[in-house]
């Protein structure tokens, strides 16, 4: 007979404190409070970039800065907001809530998840650096190309190219890493009896945000590698000088650049339904036409990546082609506007800050929404091309669309995560100073750009100056009243009026089955979803 | 997860992933990415292969080290004189046997309001289901065990 004596032990309860907690934690909880707490920091950093921006175009002239620095800030403005901002907010509500939403006890491979976060910072500074390194002397600056990094600006750049290669890299990475865990979660994670299409509708978007970045990410990264081997190793992919093809670029990076708009959208419109059946205090309406919808959106955004660049010119029938796809997105995400509305349809409503959001989100990115679909018409294109309409319009796509909605996010999430009440006064006065700044800031941009004021300029003609000045005044608006939303966040954490269970009475989902904030190990049981 | 017959009961990790669909989840990533990296081969930008083979490479990798536990399991057999526990992990069985008679069942609760389920005797003892079972399954258990070896042994 053979016998052997286990001793239980209860180590895994046990966890360090301190810098090291954050070092070497693999919990969900505290890496999903890494990235948000990084995204929010992002945030702040490329908010300022913009504020120095609309500071120089409060009066037309140069005032502040010179042109080069000026573009350098549009261009890493952009990259922060997109990479460092938004995807880490959306990566860490995964981290935070899919483990809670889909009864798993953490994610799949949690060290790897450790390693996905803490790629980040470094990716941040590389961005960054360059403007620092130049006030030594070193260097003319960051990238002065846009994000796009277009051939030929890119190859004939400086060392700030560089940085910002090898930092999309490190920040494909990351994604990439977090796409893989979070996939591997849904698939294998899934509490017994929660079958896919009894999942959480933020699962769904998350899984084919995983799926589109999985598909492009490697796109994005062999462009970025072709344009460093033009930089630096004499090849000529895409020097037109040496039979390279420039437009080439433009294909590969909007392959990667277009469904990227998806990617920052599509885990908004996953939990942004909740939110909707919470407040509204009845059962989300069309939730399996929510989730094809989801996927024929994720399917589409692959397919049309060439409106981006209509203007650099191509054969009728791929222009025919390109702007009819893009101009079939907007059936299923019509679909997704109907079933938001039904969901509010005769329900209970209740406008406490999240709902505030919500409702205004649906608003302004259905006004980024129907603008797209202004763009995506070639005739139209050619005369709104690089102009600021383009810049109003991706604003109330990725500002109302994407960022609104994290906020909506954090306002429904932060007394889980927290165990406190945020102040709902100081909520309410964020959401109405953001939404009017918000529009303050980029209607004047939608006159100007239809007027026909360029992108990307630092000066402009005296027939913008009052347009450009309100929409300046709205900017530091906007920028300011964030403040509103790190106080909140920071007094939520210190302390405040205990969060129940389930926080708001129309909540639903098993995420709610636990205490606010949960344990540290979330499920000690598994739970049965019937 | 634990499934009980009169004189069996296997507990196993929860894992909602079959392999079936994990291999056509791989294979469509394969096939789409592969596609896509083979579509920009064909026009010249052959540095996006590389990085969608190794990107394939980590995702299959994942799903192996996930899905190696997928097999785990533990069982408990009442025989006619004794009680056999099997554990078996990552493809290793160990077999761990006690006489029937004097095998006891106990239930402990820990400081954290979970229970553990120990079967043993002779001083020496074996925790059955610690992260496959919730503390009612474990409840449910006991008693089963405890019913079935007094009709046993009587």
């Amino acid at each position: 007979m053979s016998t052997t004596t286990v001793a239980h032990h209860d180590e895994h309860q046990e966890h360090p404190t301190g810098i090291m907690r954050w070092l070497t934690t693999t919990n969900h909880k505290d890496i999903g409070t890494m990235y948000l707490t990084f995204s929010l920091v992002m945030f702040l950093v490329g908010g300022c970039m913009i504020l120095g921006i609309r500071a120089e175009l409060f009066k037309p002239g140069l005032q502040l800065m010179n042109p080069e620095f000026f573009n350098q800030l549009i261009g890493v403005h952009a990259l922060i907001m997109i990479f460092a901002a938004l995807m880490p907010a959306a990566t860490g509500f995964a981290n935070w809530m899919l483990p809670l939403q889909l009864g798993a006890p953490d994610m799949a491979l949690p060290r790897l998840n450790n390693w996905g976060f803490w790629i980040l910072p470094p990716s941040a500074v590389l961005l960054t650096l360059p403007f620092t390194l130049a006030l030594f002397g070193i260097g003319d600056g960051a990238l002065a190309t846009g994000w796009t990094f277009y051939p030929p600006l890119s190859i004939q750049g400086g060392l700030g190219v560089d940085f910002a290669i090898f930092a999309i890299h490190l920040l494909g990475i990351s994604s990439v890493l977090g796409s893989i865990n979070i996939i591997v979660t849904i698939f294998n994670m899934r509490a017994p009896g929660m079958t896919l299409m009894k999942m959480p509708l933020f699962a769904w978007g998350w899984l084919i945000t995983a799926f589109l970045l999985i598909a492009t990410i490697p796109v994005l990264a062999g462009a970025v590698t072709m344009l460093l081997t033009d930089r630096h190793f004499g090849t000529h992919f895409f020097n037109a000088a040496g039979g390279g093809d420039p437009i080439m670029f433009q294909h590969l990076f909007w392959f990667f650049g277009h469904p990227e708009v998806y990617i920052l959208l599509l885990p908004v419109w996953g939990f942004i339904p909740q939110i909707l059946q919470t407040f509204s205090r009845k059962p989300m309406y069309g939730y399996k036409a929510q989730v094809y919808s989801l996927w024929g959106i994720g399917a589409l955004s692959v397919v049309v990546w060439a409106h981006h660049f209509f203007a650099a010119g191509m054969p009728v029938p791929a222009l025919l082609y390109f702007m009819y796809s893009t101009m079939a997105i907007s059936l299923p995400l019509a679909v997704l506007f109907y079933c938001w509305i039904r969901t509010m349809w005769k329900g209970s409503m209740s406008f406490e800050t999240p709902m505030l959001f919500t409702v205004g989100w649906i608003i302004l990115f259905g006004i980024g929404g129907l603008t797209g679909l202004v763009l995506a018409d070639v005739a139209a294109d050619a005369q709104y091309h690089n102009s600021y309409f383009v810049v109003a319009h991706f604003h109330y796509t990725l500002f109302a669309g994407g960022i609104m909605g994290i906020m909506a996010g954090v306002y429904y999430w932060l007394p889980k995560m927290t165990g406190h009440m945020y102040n709902e006064k100081l909520g309410k006065l964020h959401f109405w100073l953001t939404a009017i700044s918000f529009n303050v800031t980029f209607i004047p941009q939608f006159f100007v750009g239809l007027a026909g004021m360029p992108r990307r300029i630092p000066d402009y003609a005296l027939q913008f100056a009052e347009f450009n000045m309100i929409s300046s005044i709205g900017a530091f608006v906007l920028g300011l009243s964030q403040l509103l939303l790190v106080y909140n966040i920071i007094s939520c954490v210190r302390g405040g009026q205990k969060a129940t269970d389930r926080v708001w009475e129309g909540a639903v989902g098993l995420e709610w089955t636990l205490p606010s904030p949960p344990p540290y190990h979330s499920f000690t049981e598994q739970p049965v979803v019937k | 997860m634990l499934s009980i017959c009169e004189t069996q009961c296997i507990a196993k990790p929860n894992a909602s992933a079959s392999v079936a669909s994990v291999c056509k989840l791989l294979l469509s990533l394969i096939v789409f990415s592969g596609l896509i990296a083979l579509g920009f081969m064909h026009i010249g930008a052959w540095m996006v292969f590389p990085f969608a083979g190794l990107e394939l490479v980590l995702v299959v990798l994942a799903f192996v080290v996930v899905l190696r536990h997928r097999d785990d399991y533990e069982k408990i057999t009442l025989a006619e004189d004794y009680v056999e526990i099997e554990q078996c992990v990552l493809g290793k069985v160990k077999h761990i046997r006690f006489q029937r008679y004097w095998t006891r069942v106990t239930l402990r609760e820990g400081e954290n309001g979970k229970t553990s389920l120990w079967l043993g005797s002779h001083n020496q003892e074996v925790e059955f289901g610690r992260d496959t079972m919730s503390n009612a399954q474990r409840d449910e258990l006991v008693s089963h065990l405890k019913r079935t070896l007094q009709k046993l042994n009587n």
